[in-house]
């Protein structure tokens, strides 16, 4: 009687606080019976056709109750019962169907969710041209079936947890029991455990939480768009998070060398994959040290290069009225709000800002004198070089540091450049990415490693990565 | 973020100050000079003469006008002369819109009166002050250097462009003898050796290499006609070479094309019954480009060849180096060098200028034919059968 009371309380309670509860009152054989749902986040036909549907049809001369419910009338296939009435509103909140009856002292959580979710669409990010279109979605299930759809793996683990206070997240830590370190996944898991904030709407906020430092200048986990990268980190000994509501999937640890990986390279031929990552690092060092080279060359060092050059450089600037090093920063400032227009542009007006770009930097710029026609060539490499990486974490670092290494180098000239280029590479191999140098495998040192990460070969690289200390070291 | 440490700091700010980085200015706010002349005038007076590249903004008008235009000239200097040479660059300074840029100077010109009284002042100077390459080539001009980089050259787009470019490509052909400061400042220092320096002048408006100006005690003694400098090229050129048509032995009215590498050189000196001994070695590997006539090439005629080659270099050489001896009695070569090196403590003992004239000189050349260029090489038994 005492659970039945607290039963009908809870509903009165409900009801009072105007939760958006809906409530469905149905009385079989004089007995009441109550189903609790949000209707948001309920799918009306399962609700319908596989709980009162069954329920209303009830015509046996047993007594109606939980047990013979749970048991042989409803059609629900994920099903469980509770008799704590606190949790009652959780599981409804979750999107779950709460059934009671006042007389019984336990009542049936029925899953009828149905969450608005988009189809598992191409990648927007981390795009090429031979690689898997399966990208992740906001949907948790929907980004777990796609892993588990990759890797058949019994030892694959799944740990979830869930995060927030008041969001209640759902938070997986995926990796596979027998590859990945222990101690990573530890430290992985110590980490989300130790999270206590309301919410969490994005796996942004878990890749801050897992940071070893607030103020790390270096993205130290991962993010992976599609699928096959997330299970390609999985099998390498790493450990992917899925975050609810978030479509990039997060990795962990994670070094310098990964992020110059676009995964294109692990299905193409050996060469390109040479190739694309020789390529990528010319694009990061470019990317970070052109302005500064151009300011460098032009303010304090013009004789190391061919004569020829000096003066086809010191003809090319004479109309422009202030030195290098503001005609740098300027344009660069202009190409970073350029890019930052674009990328908040909706799509319909965004290549209004490529003809924008190309007529107020490239021709009206340089028409009006107020800058060189090299400066605008650099700025344009600058700017092409950056979109060469597949994960753009990698590339906001380096686009704060170009401006603090341009800085550096107006002032102090090439040994303000060699300092910017000597702090940053302490740096980038002082972080480290879940107690594991950033820099491997070039710092420290590993051969085969480096071996591996140049040629991208799945048939050559017969061992997992020995800087992950994984705990089955061969692949093949 | 990692802490960086308070020393590395420190370090960091101390080295900032004393690198000096703060005095910059772009370089289209810089005077920059292409090539600069030095001769003696009147009085002793040191004269300054030279090309700069001139930059001139151009703002187009009317209806076309899309961008500024600027174009690139070359001025010349002239003129600019004092008592010494702090006098003369400070007139020279009176006359500049923007501070020097001395690191795009392609070439120094000395006038044959201020070689003749010596260059090793300006070569110290040259040396010690900040902004000159040491890979500055230096030369001595025919004409005096104000009208030599005042005129225009037709095959450049300045004077001292054309210099460069012309002493670089002889130079790298292998026909040439091309020192850079760098190389006249450790002569200078080694002491007790002489050196050259190439002899250019202007022959319808191109810039030819005449010969070789040679300096004794850092005062040009005599100058040398480029055909009489083989023997020179030959001893201190890179990888030298001597390309030149031969007589076919077998056949007197036909003529071979010869191209001629001298290889694997060495100088061998020795000290022996109070005499010093310099022995050149070389390897001259001939290639007979082609046959005026085609005509078949017999192992004897290579073997003549081979023999006339050996001869012919042997007395270049040879020549040339009892001119050294007896004529300018100056070491120009830098035997020395390889003496000091093979003989340190000898060397200590005697006076190399003394001793350099009478030094006992041999040369001992291998030739040989090493690429026939015109025969199937399967055609020997063709001419065996003719025999």
């Amino acid at each position: 009687m005492r659970k039945k009371k607290a039963f009908l309380e809870k509903i009165q309670e409900l009801k009072q606080n105007n939760l958006g509860i809906s409530i469905r009152e149905l009385s079989i054989n004089g007995n009441k019976l109550f189903i609790l749902y949000v209707s948001q986040l309920t799918d009306k036909n399962s609700i319908s056709n596989n709980v009162i549907k069954p329920i209303l049809q009830y015509s046996r001369k047993e007594k109606i109750s939980i047990d013979v419910l749970f048991s042989t009338v409803l059609y629900v296939d994920n099903i469980a019962t509770d008799q704590d009435e606190n949790k009652m509103l959780d599981y409804i909140l979750e999107g779950k169907s709460v059934i009671l009856m006042p007389d019984e002292p336990h009542y049936i959580i029925a899953n009828t969710i149905k969450v608005e979710k988009r189809n598992v669409d191409i990648p927007q990010m981390q795009t090429g041209l031979k690689l898997p279109q399966d990208s992740f979605n906001e949907n948790f299930d929907s980004n777990l079936s796609l892993i588990r759809y990759r890797i058949k793996d019994p030892a694959l683990r799944i740990d979830n947890l869930t995060i927030g206070k008041r969001t209640k997240t759902k938070v997986a830590v995926i990796y596979i029991n027998d590859i990945s370190n222990p101690k990573y996944v530890n430290e992985v898991k110590k980490r989300l455990e130790a999270i206590s904030v309301d919410g969490i709407i994005e796996s942004g906020y878990i890749q801050k939480f897992l940071l070893n430092n607030p103020f790390d200048l270096f993205p130290e986990i991962g993010i992976a768009e599609r699928s096959d990268r997330a299970c390609g980190g999985i099998l390498s000994g790493k450990i992917c998070i899925l975050v609810e509501g978030s479509n990039f999937a997060l990795t962990v640890p994670e070094t310098i060398s990964d992020f110059l990986d676009s995964g294109e390279e692990h299905y193409d031929n050996i060469y390109t994959s040479m190739f694309s990552k020789l390529l990528r690092i010319i694009a990061l060092v470019s990317t970070l040290t052109l302005s500064s080279i151009y300011v460098m060359i032009i303010s304090y060092h013009p004789e190391i290069l061919p004569p020829q050059y000096i003066l086809a450089l010191a003809s090319s600037r004479i109309s422009v009225p202030v030195n290098s090093f503001v005609e740098a920063f300027i344009m660069e400032m202009v190409s970073e709000l350029l890019r930052e227009a674009s990328i908040r542009l909706p799509k319909q007006i965004g290549p209004a800002i490529g003809i924008v770009g190309t007529i107020v930097i490239g021709q009206a710029a340089v028409g009006a004198g107020v800058v060189s026609p090299l400066m605008v060539i650099i700025i344009a490499l600058s700017l092409l070089t950056s979109f060469s990486f597949s994960d753009f974490t990698i590339i906001n670092p380096i686009r704060v540091l170009k401006f603090a290494i341009l800085i550096s180098t107006g002032i102090f000239g090439i040994f303000g450049f060699t300092m910017g280029l000597t702090i940053i590479t302490i740096l980038v191999l002082s972080t480290s990415s879940m107690g594991l140098p950033y820099g491997a495998p070039i710092a420290p040192f590993n051969f085969r490693d480096f071996v591996n990460f140049f040629l991208g070969d799945i048939t050559l690289s017969k061992e997992r990565p020995n800087y992950l200390r994984t705990k089955d070291k061969t692949r093949q | 973020m990692k802490r960086i440490p308070d020393k590395f700091l420190c370090i960091l700010t101390l080295t900032s100050l004393l690198t000096g980085c703060w005095d910059f200015q772009d370089i289209n706010r810089r005077s920059v000079t292409i090539s600069v002349g030095v001769d003696s005038v009147n009085n002793n007076a040191i004269e300054y003469s030279g090309e700069n590249a001139r930059m001139i903004p151009s703002q187009s008008t009317g209806n076309n006008s899309q961008s500024p235009q600027s174009s690139l000239g070359i001025s010349t200097f002239s003129d600019v002369s004092g008592k010494t040479f702090e006098d003369a660059r400070e007139n020279y300074t009176l006359q500049t819109p923007f501070p020097d840029f001395l690191g795009a100077v392609r070439v120094l010109v000395f006038g044959k009166n201020f070689a003749q009284q010596g260059i090793e002042a300006y070569v110290n100077r040259i040396n010690r002050i900040f902004g000159y390459r040491k890979s500055l080539p230096l030369v001595v001009s025919e004409q005096h250097p104000t009208e030599f980089l005042g005129t225009n050259v037709k095959n450049n787009i300045s004077a001292g462009f054309s210099i460069e470019s012309t002493l670089d490509h002889l130079h790298s052909e292998g026909t040439a003898v091309y020192p850079k400061i760098a190389d006249i400042v450790s002569d200078m220092a080694f002491g007790n050796i002489g050196f050259v320096l190439p002899y250019v002048g202007k022959r319808n408006d191109s810039i030819v290499l005449l010969g070789y100006a040679v300096f004794k005690e850092e005062k040009m003694i005599d100058i040398l006609d480029i055909q009489e400098s083989k023997g020179l090229v030959y001893i201190l050129g890179v990888n030298p070479l001597r390309v030149e048509a031969i007589h076919q032995p077998s056949k007197e009215n036909n003529m071979l094309s010869t191209r001629t590498l001298l290889k694997k050189r060495k100088i061998i000196t020795s000290y022996k019954n109070g005499k010093v001994n310099i022995e050149f070695k070389a390897k001259a590997e001939i290639q007979i480009q082609f046959l005026y006539n085609v005509e078949p090439l017999t192992d004897d005629d290579k073997k003549t060849l081979e023999d006339i080659i050996t001869q012919r270099i042997k007395r270049e050489i040879a020549s040339f180096v009892i001119k050294s001896q007896k004529e300018y009695k100056s070491d120009i070569f830098g035997f020395a060098k390889y003496f000091r090196a093979d003989n340190p403590n000898i060397y200590k003992k005697i006076n190399w200028k003394d001793t350099y004239p009478d030094a006992n000189f041999s040369v001992d050349i291998k030739s040989k034919v090493v690429n026939i260029n015109l025969f199937d090489p399967n055609a020997k038994d063709f001419f065996k059968e003719q025999k």
